[in-house]
């Protein structure tokens, strides 16, 4: 790991914040499903649009994203 | 053993499977190969759409076969088998592939290779398009094409399909590719993971499952709960579950964690492919012109407005274009009914004619013109990105009923049709969410409903300004349109509270760019669907319209009607002569013709059901075209043209069934319908479930009757509750 500034939840970033995720903790197939839509381990997301749900840029691609309950993508907040 | 799959096809004929994400640019890649001659047809069982189209290249044949977007080849449900099925050969309908074209979107290599990655296992000759080149080049993405090619062991050929760019490089690539099979397919998986592959081949051979491919039984192993297990139909499947479970803890204990090892390995060997080879030289935080557009369209409160704004819109231009058009469709029924009188004198095979067949299915092809409009707008909205914006929007209002955003395409593809938006209810993977949205979807107002409230409203509803600006019609259509979706927000709320109690299921969407929509795509989409609903005109509804004709006819005895038409026919070939005879012997056949449709069997039967109807403001033939309407709700129209045009109600002059419905009267003489009559048949339509093919698709979708039937009585019984409120308000209000 490189020195991680701060490991939070993807949810707490600011408009156009990024950071780079660094574990999806949450049941497996839910996981799965979303590792196979792009939000992988090391990918970097940006939020567009804070809110529920929100609008995130991952690669030039745009997602809405509202996570269930029970999952939360954990990221290391990258230096603007 | 089987390790390859069998290339099926001669030298000269070629089968090529296209398969990429969503949103890469796929229809369009398929259209300029197959310049647009494609048969659409359907996987038998599934709700996947097979589209196959055929172009020659050289002294080639080149059948194309065009798989559903999707972002990974884990089969996690019968439909997405279906991909994987068509690509192993397992699936009878279509030959099996000689090669796979995967197209991405070049300047999203890191996540569109995931899916190339796992086609790389199916050892098949492979093609990798990386589709809107141009696209990726104005983003400042560079890429040494010859290099990844040499990575990753395929050809390579860049294309900007949309400006029918780089389009022949494809298929040159794809025979290069079936000459040169080049390398197997890298292993990405440690030992021991193609060792338990092994074993399990072992295991289903002696369980009498004999030559599973390889990828099929890697994908058992890594899909918990796939779609994969049941290809070994041959095996005991409970066995085989435990048996996979036990051989992925074998694997866990190794240190190979299931499923995550999978998107981990794929990830990485992505990353050490495009190292080198993919840079961006900008970062992403530019605002695209999408995102500024969105700043506005998914904004709570512009956003909210222009969806709203964007919904009038269509409902008002659905009525006031149409108008030219069905005038038009009245001219042609006019002269088909001189045609045929012309040919034959009165008698019982004229009347199946005119009053049957004609007045049916002319009262329902009269609206194809809105049917066409509204399937073009909702296709426009598809194709050029709003769509997913709108369940983005929609998203807020639905978790507040328990659903997310994923729930609103199809609530919004069943206000075109409930028979695809049922089907699309499978993009929803929470079981719970899916029943609750396929439950309501047949609230939304269909385009079968379209008919009924226009032939209500052009009719009865004056054509006066609401506010100075609004059009009445226009904003009682809109109402109706609205009354189906706002019943449905406090029904699927009750379903989520007791019937399939959960909590909200998450949203994770592709909000892709917006583009201009493409007039071939949108065209083909509209002429499908409407192919469709007049195929329907023509079959369902000339069966119900002849039934309902016969039973209208027989069994009285229509001499005295046939006698009086003829010489009413003899008499106006000189009408001003013989003005005052041709009226009292038009008036003597009315009465003759009321009477014999009052003693058919259908009279006798409307009568039984007239009290049931009466509350809601209905006399004996609308409660016969309700219950007629039972297999399709579209045949009421026909029905009805049937009943009035039998009845003797349509004159001479205009044969159309809006004059009839004006001139019909309660025995009494009181006009039948009046504007609260008028409103309550549209209300009683706008909710019911009269619809036995959405009601079968709910069937097969749920795989029991429970559902269908219980759809068809809580829609029937609020439906009924909703037209007896709209008749009896409506008329105490008009005094």
């Amino acid at each position: 790991m490189s020195d991680v500034l701060q490991m939070i939840p993807m949810d707490m970033l600011q408009k156009n914040e990024s950071g780079r995720i660094v574990e999806i903790v949450g049941p497996h197939d839910w996981k799965h499903r979303l590792q196979e839509l792009g939000l992988r381990d090391g990918a970097i997301v940006r939020v567009v649009k804070p809110g529920t749900p929100a609008i995130i840029a991952i690669d030039g691609h745009r997602f809405s994203f509202r996570s269930d309950p029970n999952t939360v993508v954990l990221v290391e907040l990258l230096p603007a | 053993m089987q390790e390859t799959v069998q290339a099926a096809t001669s030298a000269q004929t070629l089968t090529v499977a296209l398969i990429g994400n969503p949103n890469t640019g796929k229809s369009t890649l398929f259209n300029s190969l197959c310049g647009g001659k494609a048969r659409v047809g359907n996987f038998p069982g599934v709700t996947v759409e097979k589209k196959v189209g055929k172009y020659r290249f050289g002294d080639r044949n080149i059948t194309l076969i065009d798989l559903p977007g999707t972002y990974s080849l884990s089969p996690r449900s019968d439909d997405e088998m279906v991909s994987v099925d068509v690509l192993l050969g397992r699936k009878k309908e279509v030959t099996a592939p000689d090669a796979v074209v995967c197209i991405v979107d070049a300047s999203n290599l890191e996540r569109n290779l995931y899916l190339f990655s796992q086609i790389r296992d199916l050892n098949l000759p492979t093609v990798l398009v990386l589709n809107m080149w141009d696209v990726a080049n104005s983003r400042g993405v560079q890429i040494d094409v010859e290099q990844l090619s040499e990575r990753l062991g395929v050809p390579v050929v860049t294309t900007s399909a949309h400006r029918r760019e780089g389009i022949e490089g494809v298929t040159a690539a794809v025979l290069q590719a079936v000459e040169n099979p080049g390398t197997k397919a890298v292993r990405l998986f440690p030992a021991e993971f193609y060792d338990e592959a092994q074993k399990l081949d072992e295991w289903l051979v002696s369980n009498g499952e004999p030559a599973t491919h390889l990828f099929l039984r890697e994908r058992m192993l890594l899909d918990i709960r796939g779609a994969s297990e049941d290809a070994a139909s041959q095996a005991d499947q409970s066995k085989l579950k435990a048996y996979l479970e036990e051989a992925r803890g074998r694997l866990a204990a190794s240190g190979h964690r299931i499923p995550a090892i999978e998107t981990k390995l794929r990830y990485d060997w992505i990353r050490q492919q495009l190292d080198g080879v993919f840079t961006r030289s900008e970062t992403d935080h530019r605002l695209s012109a999408s995102d500024r557009i969105d700043k506005i369209l998914t904004h709570k409160v512009t956003g909210m407005i222009v969806f709203a704004l964007i919904m009038l819109l269509i409902f008002q231009a659905i009525y006031t274009w149409s108008g030219p058009f069905m005038e038009m469709v009245e001219g042609l029924q006019n002269g088909a009914n001189e045609i045929v009188g012309g040919m034959m004198g009165p008698g019982t095979l004229r009347s199946l004619l005119v009053d049957g067949i004609i007045a049916g299915v002319g009262s329902v092809i009269i609206f194809l013109p809105q049917i066409v409009m509204l399937f073009a707008f909702i296709s426009i909205l598809e194709d050029c990105g709003y769509m997913a914006r709108a369940a983005f929007l929609m998203d807020k209002l639905m978790t507040k009923v328990g659903l997310s955003g994923k729930s609103f395409l199809p609530l919004m593809s069943s206000f075109a049709c409930a028979i695809p938006g049922v089907m699309a209810t499978r993009v929803i993977e929470n079981r719970r969410d899916r029943m609750v949205t396929m439950l309501i979807a047949p609230l939304m107002s269909c385009s079968a409903r379209l008919p009924v409230y226009m032939l209500m409203i052009y009719t009865f509803i004056p054509a006066s300004l609401l506010f100075g600006f609004l059009s009445l019609r226009g904003t009682v259509l809109f109402s109706m349109y609205a009354i189906g979706a706002v019943l449905a927000i406090p029904i699927a709320w009750l379903f989520k509270k007791t019937l399939f109690k959960g909590e909200t299921p998450p949203f994770v969407m592709e909000l892709p760019p917006y583009k201009w929509p493409s007039p071939k795509i949108v065209f083909d989409r509209v002429y499908d669907r409407s192919k469709a609903f007049v195929v329907r005109a023509g079959t369902l509804i000339f069966a119900v319209t002849v039934v309902v004709w016969a039973l209208g006819y027989f069994p009285g005895d229509h001499t005295t009607q046939h006698q009086l038409a003829q010489q009413i026919e003899t008499l106006q070939a000189s009408p001003e002569e013989n003005a005052e005879e041709i009226d009292k012997l038009s008036a003597e056949y009315d009465d003759v013709s009321g009477a014999l449709i009052r003693e058919s069997y259908l009279g006798r039967m409307g009568k039984a059901i007239e009290p049931v109807v009466k509350p809601l403001g209905w006399d004996w033939r609308i409660g016969i075209g309700a219950v007629a309407s039972f297999p399709a709700r579209e045949v009421i129209i026909s029905t009805m043209g049937t009943i009035f045009s039998l009845g003797g109600e349509v004159d001479e002059e205009d044969p159309s069934l809006k004059d009839a419905l004006s001139n019909a009267t309660w025995p009494d003489g009181r006009p039948l319908f009046t504007v609260p009559v008028a409103l309550s048949i549209m209300v009683f339509f706008a909710l019911c479930a009269q619809c036995g093919a959405t009601l079968m698709v709910i069937r097969r979708e749920t795989n029991s009757w429970r559902w269908p039937i219980f759809t068809f009585v809580y829609m029937t019984g609020l439906a009924y509750i909703a037209a007896l409120l709209t008749y009896q308000i409506g008329t105490s209000l008009m005094g």
